[in-house]
Parts: C-alpha cells; structure tokens; sequence
C-alpha cells in the first residue's frame, strides 16, 4: 500500500456517514425508469397509430403471421395462406 | 457466498433483485463518496454527485464489457463526473485540453518515488493545492493503480496526452510541496 493508499484510508476513516437513502433514491429512479420502458414499449405502437390518424393517414397493420380466414385453425405465414411458409415463385 | 463483480452484475442484470443492486452499492458506496468529496470538497454536492453516479452506473451496466476491472470502471465514472461538474461550475470548456495542449514541454520527469515518499499529511496539502484535473489523474495513476491507457480511455485523451498531464501533475506536485514544506524547514 502506498501513501496515497494510505492516505485514501484515512480519508475513510474521517468521510461523513453516506447519506442512507441515496441507495434507496436511486432504486426508485431505477424503477420508475424500467416502469416507463415498459410502458412505452407496450403502448408507443398505439401512440403512434393515433398520431398517424390524426394528421389523416390510415393505420394498416401486417398480418402478425396467424391467419384469419385460413379456416384451418393452424398459423400461416404472412400473405402465403400456407401453412408453415411462403409460396415458391 | 460471495460473488464476484461480474457475477453479481450478471445476476442483477437477468433478475433485477435489489439483493445484487444492494451488494455492488455498498461495495463501492464508500469510495465512490471519498472521491466526490476529495474532488468536490463539499459534502452536499458530493451526496447528490454520488447519487447521480451510481444512477449512471445502474444505467449502464449492460454497456459494462469487461475490458477493464469492474472497480476502473466505476472510479472513471466518477472522476469523468466529478470532473465535468467542476467544469460546469466554473464555466470553462476543459479542465484538461489547453493546458495539455498549450504548456511548454517539460524537460526533466519527476521520479515516482517523489511523490510516493511524502508523508501522507504532506501529501493531503500537496494534493488540494494542485488543480483539480491534476489531482484527479495523480489519483487514477497512484491510488486506483490505473494503467496509462486506463486513463485515457476513461478521460477520452490520447495516451500521449495523458503522460504529458502525468508528467505535468508530477512537476505540479512537487513545486508546491518544495514551496510549502521545503522552505518551511530551513
């Protein structure tokens, strides 16, 4: 250990109580901010869907690669009608 | 059982369990407030600078890639910090790029042993009468054993830049001790 070593112990030894809710402080924020990630990341395709249709655009969302009218009760791929994949050619 | 740094962040980062958020804070609370307070020189600035620390290390955890130790990472987010709010308060665009830019060379290096030799008391006065920027680097070099490289990847410097501020910090250092103690003994 070296004199600025040393000299870092002894500044421990006289360094004021850490304040206790600094730790506390900074879980909250920590939460608060995964708490809004989260929020965003489930309603931002909304946001956007109103904010399109409210400058006159029209909101059309892909299929999500489950068909609706296959009849078949089994996923598709998107615009195949295939179940398991896409046309060839 | 206790943990490593590496595995304590890999837990935190896969279940959010304040247990490992509480572990590696108060691994480093303490060093991380002797610092703020070192740089600062104000408990109520070092209190919220600290707070503000470990909110940008929680933040940035993930980006942690293991190339230094977990420690070098987390003293060059407080010296970086630290820094930068000095700067901020006294309004000035650097405390480190004209004066690593425009100082003359220096012919002679102050040895190590120069400065590893005061006594710790001397070397507490040394250390508060330099500038800031120096007092951070001779910290990095000689309490947190950071390489030179270290360094000038945690201060976005060249490592050119970084020795010549070593060198300088050195020559800084030992002036003023000759100055303060020297001609106190004579």
């Amino acid at each position: 250990m070296n004199n600025f070593q040393r000299l870092e112990e002894e500044e421990f030894e006289h360094l004021p109580n850490i304040p206790l809710g600094v730790a506390h402080n900074v879980h909250n924020s920590l939460d608060n901010m995964r708490t809004m990630g989260n929020m965003v990341d489930l309603y931002i395709t909304k946001i956007v869907d109103v904010f399109v249709m409210m400058t006159g655009g029209n909101v059309e969302r892909p299929n999500n690669g489950f068909s609706h009218t296959s009849g078949h009760g089994s996923p598709t791929e998107p615009d195949s009608g295939i179940p398991g994949g896409p046309a060839e050619g | 059982m206790k943990l490593s740094d590496e595995e304590l962040i890999r837990q935190y980062l896969e279940t959010q369990n304040s247990r490992y958020f509480d572990q590696l804070y108060t691994k480093y609370a303490t060093k991380v407030f002797s610092k703020c307070i070192s740089l600062l020189k104000e408990e109520a600035a070092a209190q919220d600078a600290m707070q503000d620390i470990f909110l940008k290390i929680f933040l940035n955890l993930s980006k942690f890639g293991g190339k230094s130790k977990f420690s070098t990472w987390v003293y060059s987010i407080t010296y970086n910090y630290c820094i930068d709010l000095i700067r901020k308060k006294k309004k000035v665009g650097s405390i480190f790029s004209d004066e690593i830019e425009n100082a003359p060379d220096l012919a002679e290096e102050v040895p190590d042993s120069a400065l590893l030799e005061m006594e710790v008391k001397k070397l507490k006065v040394v250390l508060e009468k330099i500038p800031v920027g120096d007092k951070a680097v001779l910290l990095m070099k000689y309490q947190d054993d950071m390489s030179i490289r270290e360094i000038s990847d945690s201060l976005g410097k060249s490592e050119s830049a970084i020795k010549m501020k070593l060198k300088r910090a050195k020559h800084k250092a030992q002036k003023v001790y000759e100055e303060t103690f020297k001609h106190r003994s004579l």
